[in-house]
């Protein structure tokens, strides 16, 4: 039996610009570290050898710095396995690109670092394995990446275990770009592969073929990059250099992962285990002010577990007491963006602020601010979304100075 | 509080003035002419109830001068319900405060004069006659401006907020300062109500969108650069296809390539063979050809060799025709040239004869010139010798020019007229002797004496005398006369006579005419009247003379002398020859026979000329022929050398039938080379297979040339890719930046948009509120606005209760920006409703108006006293209601104010008021 660690995506150099600069810094820097729980992974499973199937790279232009630390990653002492890798759409192998430069260029094979340039069936050294590399030249291609292997059918007298390294979408899914290195759904069966381990998209997600085995599957990225279902529009910045970049193939589970995959023999179904590698969580969450009260939520974010490595953001809804509204910026911002990942934030924009009916007089009095009040509260009710923002954010401003005027 | 009444005594220029039982409301009117002491009653008024105590030194022009009397002021008021009087004398401590009881007794309540005066100017409303109330109520002369909002009394203020309603609490206060602070960080000022107000340059939002500008500048450059090398990264992929395809290419061409080459070398022998047997083919050909071209050779010298020899007969036979034209030819011009001679021979004999007759011609013709010379020359002579002597007579008799005489006339004119100046001027002296008296002797002006014999009728003895004149009366004595003093203008008078005299002479000297004959100027006349008759023959005679001699008598006698001579020098030779050669002497004759020559002679040239051309003719006849006859020799010379050299060729090439056998030799090889060439024809194949193999070759190596380029190209790109790294990161760290400060512009445009809208909504609020709670004011205002007709639709309150703005459909004005008039009389129709609206029934107060409303007109002024009446009566009914007030107006025109209700004090009556001496 043979065990190995199928991970993908590993996107490292990322581009990725939702935060502050240092926040950015640190989240790029959790994908390197993510890597050492990969290794840390293979050496616990005792695995035979790690496939990464594409995108080890963000893009071509990553520093040399980064370049450098990955291939230190797979090439040091705490690898205990031989690394094959086949560029992805993100590092296509180019002539000049970040394969063609240092330390990436040199001979293979290096100590583990097997780098697979070629479309050639490659035998595992000591082990019943042939590996049927399907590296990408392109960003995009309406060429099947797994089509060359059909030319490569199984021998009579051939007993390996045929595993497929490949990155593109599988053609299961409604209106894919086509150009998208689309891969057919059945491609393991119909290249009588074993497994045809893919990178890509950024989910896991395991696919049978005809005999009901799961001999496809995607590993996901080894360390989220996304708050789960953000919406369009909100994204980190990262580019998927797809037709459709912002598409649900490419939304991450907000951890990292990676695929155990143990095969007893040629033939044998794959046995196939998510393992969590990923450094960081990513957590989107949305509270409702009016049906939890605020000190139940600041206490739960106070207290939650793994704080420091969860990227948090945190959206406020709902309608909130103007003397309470002060604690959402004092007391809940400050848990949420110093307790937590940089990068965490705490948005509160929708959350409306109103007084009841007998605290408006008291707040505002019945001068001109009263009248004031009465005006926003109907603008804040516009239908033009514009009016309505700066209406409900003036009135926070004003319950805050009417609140300080009581004060003082 | 209301002012009952008032005594005053030694203030300022009143001695004394004493007013009771002043109405406690509606209008007061307080009159007397300029300098009655109206202002004077205000100011004593104002420092009695308020604004001086009785011990103050500072009571201004209330002290009367030259006086030692102190000022006292005794001021009866009504507040809080209770009649008060204060009675106050200055510059001393007597101060009294009572108070009028029930029964109208007066109980004092306080003589110290501190007490006095704070316990009445709080009943009066004030220790200031120019605050609080009275601000608004006593006018000072001439004053009629509202005060500035920032000086108008908060006490008043205050208690009209307490009326009118609460309009801005601290709590606003307080809002609306920190929202200004804030607003004041983005912006500076709203341009236009309603209008967003421009962002404040520099502020942080305008830095922060500047650096996003930059940012996402620089940004685009990144990108730009990245897109770069993305469209890079496509090409070298492309360009790796085309390279692998290329490959691809050029290993299938060397394969083709490499076949071709296989199949040349396989069919090299056969290459050879038939090379062979094409070239033995090519020189059969070649031998049949040259044996073909002698045979034909030789047939075709024969063929020119009869030709040669036909030309050689006919050129002989040629020569021989055109040898005897040109001998024709030859004799028919020597026949021509000796008539030619003989008609030469008869032309110089006409011409010889000719010539005679010409001389004879020309002889006569010189004797007639000689003969009309000689009468030129005469007639010519004769008008000279006349145009002589008329010359002559000029120069013995010359006469004067016009202008001449004119001068010599105007010289004689003068000198008669100082003639008779002289004649004038000189003394008359008669002398009668008496019967039997001797001869006097008379000296007159110098001349000797002389004795003036009588005239023989008796008449006295008259003479004239200038200067001096002594008569010698014998057995007398002497008697002189002299001139006296006027001998001066005597002496010019004979002194300009002498210079006429002089000129006269002058002129005439020239003329040889003397100066004392008295018919000079009329011979002169005479001579320049003869003169003038002379010129015009003179004229004619000499036109005549330069017509018969031009060039002057001597040249017509020198032609006369050369005619002569011609004519004895040409005599002509008439006998000569023989008798038909006899030459006529008459002219006529000679004309004739001249004609008669000349024809014969243009008869004669025009034969010589027929014969000349016939001569030419035949000359060039003959030249042709002679050519025509060597062109036909030296014909026939070429044709014999050419049918000999044609001989001779003949003789040097084989014979017919040798060569005829040659031919059939040479057909025979060529016959056998092509059957050895059918055997050894190349396949289309090996034919075409040189130009395949080139074919082949070319593609190949550029299918090589074309690899190698686009190998080039990729590693031109791998080069430049190679460059990019780290462009990623830096990529997104721009994004980053260029996000975050969208970000941060976003939260603070918005938080910027927030205050504004604050600020804005906040002012809205405040005006609409201010508009409710001035609703009763206004509206009053407004009402007596429209008495006067003064065109405003509305007035904007400011939340100091005071006009901010005249409003008029869309436009606003200022108070400031109206009339004078205007605005005196708003400004006083505003101090009078807000008045009222602290007045009541109770507690009606007092306005005290000194001199007002001077720049209004006379129909204002009319609608005014209506105002005045109106404010004064209060309006129960508003709300809340305006009260009653005393409206006290001191003015020095009483008809202005003046109405049916109103009280009229007159001033100016002794017993009311009295002006200190």
């Amino acid at each position: 039996m043979i065990r190995f660690l199928h991970v993908a995506d590993l996107h490292l150099g990322m581009r990725i610009t939702r935060f502050e600069e240092s926040a950015c810094n640190r989240i790029g820097e959790a994908r390197f570290e993510a890597i050492e729980q990969l290794r840390a992974k293979a050496a616990e499973h005792k695995v035979h050898f790690i496939l990464i199937a594409g995108d080890v790279f963000d893009d071509h232009s990553v520093s040399r710095i980064v370049a450098e630390r990955a291939f230190t990653l797979f090439e040091g002492k705490a690898i205990t396995c031989p690394v094959y890798v086949i560029p992805g759409n993100h590092d296509p192998l180019t002539p000049g690109g970040v394969w063609d430069r240092d330390p990436w260029k040199r001979d293979q094979p290096a100590k583990h670092l097997r780098l697979l340039r070629g479309r050639t069936p490659i035998a595992v050294p000591d082990l019943p394995v042939t590996l049927f590399p399907c590296p990408l030249r392109n960003r995009n291609s309406i060429e099947d990446p797994t089509a060359w292997i059909a030319g490569h059918p199984r021998q009579e007298e051939d007993r390996t275990i045929r595993i497929g390294l490949a990155h593109g979408s599988l053609r299961i899914l409604p209106d894919l770009p086509l150009d998208d290195h689309l891969i057919r759904p059945d491609a393991a069966d119909y290249c009588q592969l074993d497994y045809l381990a893919l990178g890509h998209w950024h989910k896991p997600l395991r696919y049978r073929s005809r005999d009901g085995a799961e001999r496809t599957a995607y590993s996901g990225t080894h360390e989220p990059m996304r708050f789960p279902d953000l919406g369009t529009g909100r994204s980190t910045g990262w580019s998927s250099y797809s037709g459709d970049s912002d598409a649900e193939r490419f939304q991450d589970e907000g951890r990292g992962t990676a695929l155990l995959v143990s095969i007893e023999a040629a033939g044998a179904p794959p046995g196939v285990e998510t393992v969590e590698i990923g450094r960081l969580r990513w957590s989107q969450e949305r509270r409702d002010v009016t049906s939890q009260p605020l000190g139940e939520i600041i206490t739960h974010y106070a207290e939650r577990e793994h704080r420091e490595l969860t990227l948090l953001r945190l959206c406020l809804t709902g309608v909130i007491d103007p003397q309470k509204y002060p604690r959402i910026n004092e007391v809940l911002k400050t848990i949420v963006c110093d307790r937590y990942y940089p990068g965490s934030c705490l948005e509160a924009d929708d959350v409306l602020v109103e007084a009841h009916p007998e605290q408006l007089s008291r707040l505002v009095g019945d001068g001109v601010l009263s009248r004031v009040l009465e005006r926003l509260r109907d603008e804040s009710r516009s239908a033009d979304p514009a009016t309505k923002h700066v209406a409900d954010h003036a009135l926070k401003l004003l319950y805050r100075i009417a609140s300080e005027g009581k004060a003082s | 509080m209301i002012i009952e009444g008032f005594e005053i005594e030694n203030w300022s220029c009143i001695s004394r003035v004493s007013v009771a039982g002043l109405p406690p409301t509606g209008v007061v009117v307080l009159c007397g002419p300029n300098g009655t002491g109206k202002s004077s009653i205000v100011e004593a008024l104002r420092a009695c109830l308020m604004d001086n105590k009785s011990t103050s030194r500072a009571i201004g022009r209330g002290l009367p001068k030259n006086s030692s009397d102190k000022p006292r002021v005794s001021v009866t008021f009504r507040a809080e319900g209770t009649a008060w009087r204060i009675t106050k004398r200055f510059y001393s401590k007597e101060s009294r405060l009572e108070r009028r009881m029930a029964a109208g007794d007066w109980k004092l309540e306080s003589d110290d004069p501190t007490e006095a005066h704070e316990r009445t100017c709080r009943l009066a409303g004030g220790a200031d006659s120019a605050r609080g109330l009275h601000q608004l109520l006593w006018l000072t002369q001439a004053e009629f401006h509202l005060p500035e909002p920032k000086d108008f009394d908060a006490d008043v203020q205050s208690r009209l907020r307490a009326v009118l309603g609460v309009l801005q609490t601290p709590l606003d206060d307080h809002f609306l300062a920190t929202v200004k602070t804030e607003w004041s960080r983005w912006f500076s000022a709203r341009n236009t109500p309603g209008e967003k107000p421009r962002l404040k340059k520099d502020s942080p939002l305008d830095k922060k969108l500047k650096e996003l500008e930059r940012q996402k500048a620089a940004l685009a450059e990144i990108d730009r650069e990245h897109q770069s090398y993305e469209d890079m990264l496509e090409r070298s992929s492309n360009l790796e296809v085309t390279s692998g395809d290329l490959e691809r290419q050029a290993v299938e061409k060397k394969a083709a390539r490499d076949l071709i080459q296989d199949e040349f070398v396989k069919s090299r022998e056969r290459f050879r063979a038939n090379q062979l047997a094409v070239e033995q083919t090519k020189a059969a050909a070649a031998s049949l050809e040259d044996q073909t071209k002698r045979q034909g050779e030789r047939i075709g010298l024969e063929e020119r060799l009869r030709d040669a020899r036909k030309a050689e007969e006919s050129a002989n036979r040629d020569a021989d025709e055109v040898g005897a034209q040109l001998r024709n030819g030859e004799d028919r011009l020597r026949e021509k040239e000796r008539d030619l001679r003989s008609l030469a021979d008869t032309e110089r004999d006409l011409q010889s004869r000719l010539n005679r007759v010409g001389e004879q011609q020309r002889w006569l013709d010189l004797t007639e010139k000689a003969k009309a010379r000689r009468d030129g020359l005469r007639q010519a002579e004769q008008t000279a010798n006349e145009l002589e002597e008329w010359k002559r007579l000029d120069r013995e008799r010359p006469a004067p020019r016009d202008a001449a005489i004119t001068k010599l006339e105007q010289n004689r004119t003068r000198a008669a007229q100082v003639q008779a100046d002289l004649r004038a001027a000189a003394i008359g002296l008669s002398l009668a002797p008496g019967a039997g008296a001797t001869t006097p002797r008379l000296a007159i002006d110098g001349e000797p004496a002389a004795d003036a014999l009588p005239p023989a009728d008796g008449s006295p003895i008259s003479r004239r005398v200038r200067r001096r004149a002594e008569v010698l009366i014998p057995g007398w004595g002497r008697v002189e006369l002299i001139r006296g003093s006027d001998a001066a203008s005597l002496d010019e008078l004979e002194k300009e006579l002498s210079r006429l005299d002089t000129e006269f002479a002058k002129e005439l000297a020239p003329y040889g005419v003397p100066a004392g004959d008295p018919s000079a100027l009329d011979q002169l006349r005479q001579r320049a009247a003869e003169k003038k008759v002379r010129a015009a023959d003179v004229k004619r005679r000499q036109e005549e003379l330069d017509r018969l001699a031009p060039d002057g008598l001597d040249a017509l006698r020198a032609e006369l002398v050369r005619i002569e001579n011609q004519r004895q020098a040409g005599g002509p030779d008439l006998g000569a020859g023989t008798k038909d050669d006899e030459i006529p002497r008459e002219a006529t004759e000679l004309d004739r026979l001249t004609a008669s020559l000349k024809k014969n002679l243009e008869a004669n040239k025009r034969e010589v000329k027929g014969v000349e051309a016939k001569i030419e003719e035949l000359r060039l006849e003959t030249a042709g022929l002679r050519q025509g006859e060597m062109a036909a020799k030296e014909n026939r010379a070429k044709l014999t050398a050419t049918t000999a050299a044609l001989r001779e060729q003949l003789d040097r090439l084989p014979t017919a039938e040798q060569l005829e056998d040659a031919v059939r030799q040479a057909a025979g090889r060529l016959e056998d080379a092509r059957k050895v060439l059918e055997v050894n024809r190349l396949s289309e194949s090996e034919e075409t297979i040189s130009a395949r193999l080139e074919a082949a070759e070319d593609a190949l190596k550029a299918t090589e040339a074309q690899r190698s380029a686009t190998l080039r190209d990729l590693h031109e790109i791998k080069g430049a890719m190679s460059r990019s790294e780290g462009l990623h990161q830096k990529r997104a760290e721009a994004a980053a930046r260029a996000e975050e400060l969208t970000r941060q512009t976003e939260r603070e445009r918005l938080e910027s948009e927030a205050y504004d809208r604050l600020y804005a909504l906040f002012e809205e609020c405040r005006e609409k509120q201010l508009g409710v709670l001035m609703g009763p004011i206004h509206d009053r205002v407004m009402r007596w606005v429209r008495l006067l007709r003064i065109g405003h639709q509305s007035i904007r309150f400011s939340d100091q209760f005071l006009p901010d703005a005249l409003i008029d459909g869309a436009t606003e004005l200022t108070l400031g920006e109206e009339s004078t008039g205007t605005i005196e009389q708003i400004a006083l129709m505003v101090r009078l409703a807000l008045g009222s609206t602290l007045s009541s029934t109770e507690e009606p107060v007092v306005a005290l108006l000194d001199d007002p409303l001077t720049h209004s007109d006379a129909v204002r002024l009319d609608r005014m006293r209506a105002v005045l009446k109106d404010a004064s009566a209060g309006a129960p009914g508003l709300t809340p209601p305006a009260g009653p007030m005393q409206v006290m107006v001191f003015t020095c025109r009483p008809e202005w104010f003046a109405s049916d209700e109103a009280t009229v004090v007159d001033l100016s009556r002794p017993e009311v008021l009295s002006r200190r001496s």
